[in-house]
């Protein structure tokens, strides 16, 4: 059975889907494991939510905010699916020939250790490029409380790598989102 | 945007991969279970398919409406006796003469009915012309599904040719519109008909005795 939600949906994952799977390696602090979870959690829910998501006046943030839902649902599952969860590290330098993967470890660490909203507005900020409104609208929060979600993040990866020096010159100067 | 960090998380999410066909299938087979359960459960809070879907969670026992804990016990009404429905709509049910659903046989649909999708776990009736082409859409129709265990919500003991069935009101329902019967292979052959179309026990019943499970049916595995 086919229907025009299927071919709609469809296009959709062929469109976009690989640019939530990088987003969802981010948000999870490179867990390829868990990303492709949520990823999938992402692509069922918005299947369901297919007619939202065509009315939607920010799709891409419908799609945003549905992941990081999701990935807070994730929290909720039972221990051996964090641990597992938890147990993949980040392995991406076979893919990156040249990538500083020390720094891109150190980085993603820091990132991982955020909580699990603060790293997806850092990742919406710089990754995306969203602006504080669109990234609000991802989140579903304020924009206020993404000025200041951003800058604790920032300031915390700062901290957690300030032990070593230089690997921090790519962080923003100040903490100011 | 900081151009740095932006730079170091771009090499930090890796390449962006295309989704193989095989992927693509696999989100949209979890999209279809997930709206079927979805749209059911908007229904009566918990529909046919979403009953079906259920059986891959814990499903407590179901609640009997004499006390009963389980569907083996003598009915303790038939398909002779009416239903629930206060005001049942006159149906008139006629030879299927269609195209039969994947894994099903039905002998009788209503009148200007067909069958407006099926996969091997489920199948939809619609009027013939419907707005709603969705076949994964309930509203307004009957929808049958293979399952392998029963939701949690209250039933009570009916027939359905010979066979101990449970007719149940679905949670947000009023009435009955659902009826389980078990199946020799210890799945529940489900039917569920959408609230408004005012069918009771007896119409629920006959219909039911019409639907037929075939050997390439599977039940429906969320």
């Amino acid at each position: 059975m086919t229907s025009e939600r299927d071919e709609q949906f469809g296009q959709f994952v062929l469109d976009r889907r690989a640019e939530l799977v990088r987003t969802a390696r981010l948000i999870t602090g490179g867990d390829h494991h868990l990303a492709e979870d949520l990823v999938q959690t992402t692509m069922t829910k918005l299947y369901v939510k297919w007619p939202a998501y065509c009315r939607a006046g920010n799709p891409s943030g419908y799609v945003y905010r549905i992941m990081v839902n999701a990935l807070t649902d994730e929290r909720r599952r039972p221990w051996w699916r964090r641990e597992r969860s938890t147990a993949a590290l980040p392995d991406i330098a076979h893919v990156e020939p040249g990538l500083d993967r020390e720094g891109v470890d150190e980085l993603m660490t820091a990132l991982k250790r955020l909580p699990p909203r603060m790293r997806a507005t850092l990742v919406f900020r710089y990754f995306h490029g969203l602006d504080v409104a669109e990234t609000a609208g991802a989140l579903g929060c304020s924009e206020g409380s993404v000025k200041t979600q951003t800058a604790r993040g920032l300031q915390r990866l700062r901290e957690a790598l300030e032990v070593t020096p230089g690997r921090m010159s790519y962080l923003p100067g100040n903490a100011r989102p | 945007m900081n151009t740095d960090l932006h730079d170091r998380f771009v090499e930090m999410a890796g390449p962006a991969a295309t989704p193989s066909a095989a992927t693509l299938t696999a989100d949209l087979e979890r999209g279809r279970r997930a709206l079927r359960r979805h749209r059911l459960a908007q229904v009566g809070g918990a529909g046919l398919l979403a009953a079906a879907l259920a059986a891959t969670l814990v499903v407590p026992g179901v609640r009997t409406g004499d006390g009963a804990p389980d569907i083996a016990g003598p009915p303790a009404a038939t398909a002779t006796k009416t239903g629930g429905a206060t005001n049942p709509s006159p149906v008139r049910l006629v030879a299927y003469t269609g195209e039969q659903p994947t894994g099903f046989t039905v002998d009788e649909v209503p009148e200007g009915w067909e069958v407006q999708g099926s996969d091997e776990s489920a199948f939809m009736l619609a009027p013939k012309g419907i707005a709603d082409q969705d076949p994964q859409s309930f509203v307004g129709k009957i929808g049958i599904v293979l399952q392998r265990t029963l939701p949690d919500v209250t039933t009570k003991k009916v027939t359905v040719n010979g066979q101990p069935a449970l007719l149940a009101t679905m949670a947000g329902n009023a009435r009955p519109g659902t009826v389980f019967i078990k199946q020799p292979t210890g799945a529940y052959l489900a039917i569920q008909v959408w609230q408004t179309l005012n069918w009771g026990e007896k119409e629920i019943v006959r219909f039911a005795e019409g639907v037929h499970v075939g050997k390439d049916a599977r039940p429906i595995v969320s």
